[in-house]
């Protein structure tokens, strides 16, 4: 670009224009934002946020211009203006994103997430919003908003003053179509629990973003902890679902996580702990291929401290099975009736009705592609049951 | 640096919300030398924005936390305080630990920023700054982010491929 003291007023001028643009892309995200229905709880928070953020945004705006007018090196001003187009790019990616894919996830989902949350006390107030994403992951968008908003000052206070954490659980469509699946998630929401309430990897291991073996202590502890935490809440369904799913390699792990086999004998030992067994693994353990992590569990000297504190936080929601309440859940559901006591134990016993079903010589197509909606049904009256308990209660 | 040449970057398969945490580190970077120039120059002509004494404080930060990242490069360091800033000059100056570290490269960002630090250090003490200084800062400070978005091109196309593909209906 011509930077030349005669070319100055022209540039200026376009500088400011493309400056002035963003008024009109903040005015439709303001709308979009308005109009658009975001399942689950925290659609108040993502608006709240969206919309405060659009409003400091126009303040800083101004301000920019006015900083613009201000100064003479053009060359800045026009690194400034690239600047603020990297990151309406992003802002606008990211909110498109949440307002398009947010809309694909069943409200049974939603239903099973809440319900898991509400078993534990202080977690209960975490909020999130789930999309359909590329791989099962949970981000901090308010953090990320923070940083992405460093060259608007007002804005990051407004996001650090109203909203400070807001997670985004990417789920990818193969687990959406099929409850028994969606105790993958709860590894996502033990992720939660850590970074927002527990931090209690960060009270042993260093977090470091220049990969050095001390952040993949950091990285793994957490990995292994939010296994354990799904665990403990989702009893051996979770284990089962995370062995199934690897064999069929529709989850793939970035070396940043620890290897299967690692995990799996993970779980295993929770689970004996919990006093619950995981036969599946013990078959099907032989066939697993030699995985090679950047580091063994071993090195993670502080994982056991780590657990036992992630258990006394979680202690009230462990799973205990009954084998009452379970035979109870399987008799319905192998009539092909929903179980609406306890989604923990509808989960738990499904894989093994399903199979039943199918022995008895119903065709397996039919099974197979009636039973998730079953569980969906089941989970939707649960959740109904629980919400209109008091109404109930007063009905009888 | 034996623990930091032991792993080979990952970030080749990391996740989307990986990803996600990478690029926002980096454009806070990029936001913050962003800043770091906008305080040389409202500086230069006086100017009351209120931002001003924020940007002042960012290109302090960012000058000291670089310096201190790259003596922390040099003496093999366990821990330090500015992991991103580290993180991207130990890409730059080792090729993503392709190459080891280069005398000249780290020359050349050693002595950009401590001129950066000498010209904020000057800026915060409120004093007069020459205009032959603040001009070979600023270009120092638009190269140095030139460099980081071409450094990370590939992480860059990669997170926003990751938009592309998530799918439109289920």
């Amino acid at each position: 670009m011509d930077t030349s003291e005669e070319s100055q007023p022209e540039s200026n001028d376009i500088i400011r224009r493309r400056i002035e643009s963003f008024f009109r892309i903040l005015r439709d995200v303001k709308e979009e934002t308005q109009k658009s229905k975001i399942r689950g709880l925290a659609e108040y928070n993502f608006k709240r946020l969206i919309l405060g953020i659009a409003d400091s945004l126009e303040t800083e705006l101004k301000n920019t211009i006015s900083e613009i007018s201000e100064i003479t090196d053009q060359t800045v001003k026009i690194h400034r203006s690239g600047a603020i187009h990297l990151v309406f790019e992003d802002f606008l990616y990211e909110v498109d994103a949440i307002i398009r894919q947010s809309q694909q996830i069943p409200d049974e989902l939603h239903y099973f997430v809440g319900d898991m949350l509400s078993r534990l006390k202080e977690s209960s107030n975490a909020r999130y919003i789930l999309i359909c994403g590329p791989d099962l992951s949970t981000a901090n968008f308010s953090h990320g908003l923070i940083r992405l908003f460093h060259i608007f000052p007002e804005a990051q206070e407004y996001i650090n003053s109203t909203q400070r954490f807001l997670w985004e659980i990417s789920i990818p469509p193969f687990l959406l179509t099929n409850p028994i699946d969606w105790p993958m998630v709860i590894h996502e929401i033990g992720h939660i629990i850590e970074d927002q309430f527990l931090k209690s990897v960060d009270k042993y291991y260093y977090a470091s973003e220049i990969l050095a073996e001390s952040d993949i202590r950091y990285r793994y502890a957490k990995e292994f902890q939010a296994d354990y935490i799904a665990t403990c809440l989702m009893g051996p369904v979770f284990g089962v679902r995370v062995l199934i799913n690897y064999f069929t390699r529709e989850i793939r792990i970035s070396a940043t996580h620890p290897a299967w086999k690692e995990r799996l004998d993970a779980i295993e030992e929770y689970l004996k702990s919990m006093m619950q067994s995981f036969p599946e693994y013990k078959e099907m353990s032989a066939k697993l291929p030699p995985e090679k992590a950047l580091i063994g569990r071993d090195r993670i000297e502080h994982l056991p401290c780590i657990l036992s504190e992630t258990f006394n936080h979680i202690k009230d929601a462990v799973y205990q099975p009954s084998s009452t309440e379970e035979e109870k859940a399987f008799k319905r559901l192998i009539r092909f009736a929903p179980y609406t006591d306890d989604i923990r134990i509808l989960l738990n016993v499904s894989e093994k009705a399903k199979k039943y079903i199918i022995s008895e010589g119903v065709e397996r197509e039919l099974v197979e592609r009636e039973f998730p909606y079953l569980l969906r049904d089941a989970i939707r009256m649960s959740y109904l049951k629980k919400f209109f308990a008091s109404v109930f209660n007063k009905c009888s | 640096m034996s623990q930091i040449e032991n792993f080979r970057d990952p970030t080749a398969d990391f996740t989307f919300a990986e990803l996600y945490e990478d690029k926002h580190n980096r454009i806070d970077l990029r936001n913050k030398i962003s800043n770091a120039l906008m305080a040389i120059s409202l500086y230069e002509v006086r100017s009351r924005s209120r931002n001003l004494p924020k940007y002042i404080v960012d290109g302090l930060n960012l000058s000291s936390a670089s310096s201190e990242s790259l003596r922390c490069l040099m003496e093999r360091c366990e821990k330090h305080n500015h992991e991103y800033v580290l993180r991207v000059l130990k890409d730059m100056l080792t090729n993503k630990g392709t190459a080891p570290i280069t005398e000249e490269k780290y020359e050349k960002y050693k002595v950009g920023f401590e001129m950066v630090n000498k010209l904020f250090n000057a800026i915060n003490d409120r004093r007069e700054i020459e205009k032959e200084r603040a001009l070979e800062v600023k270009n120092f400070l638009m190269t140095f982010d030139r460099d980081i978005q071409m450094a990370y091109e590939k992480e860059d196309s990669l997170y926003f491929g990751y938009f592309r593909r998530i799918p439109a209906r289920v």
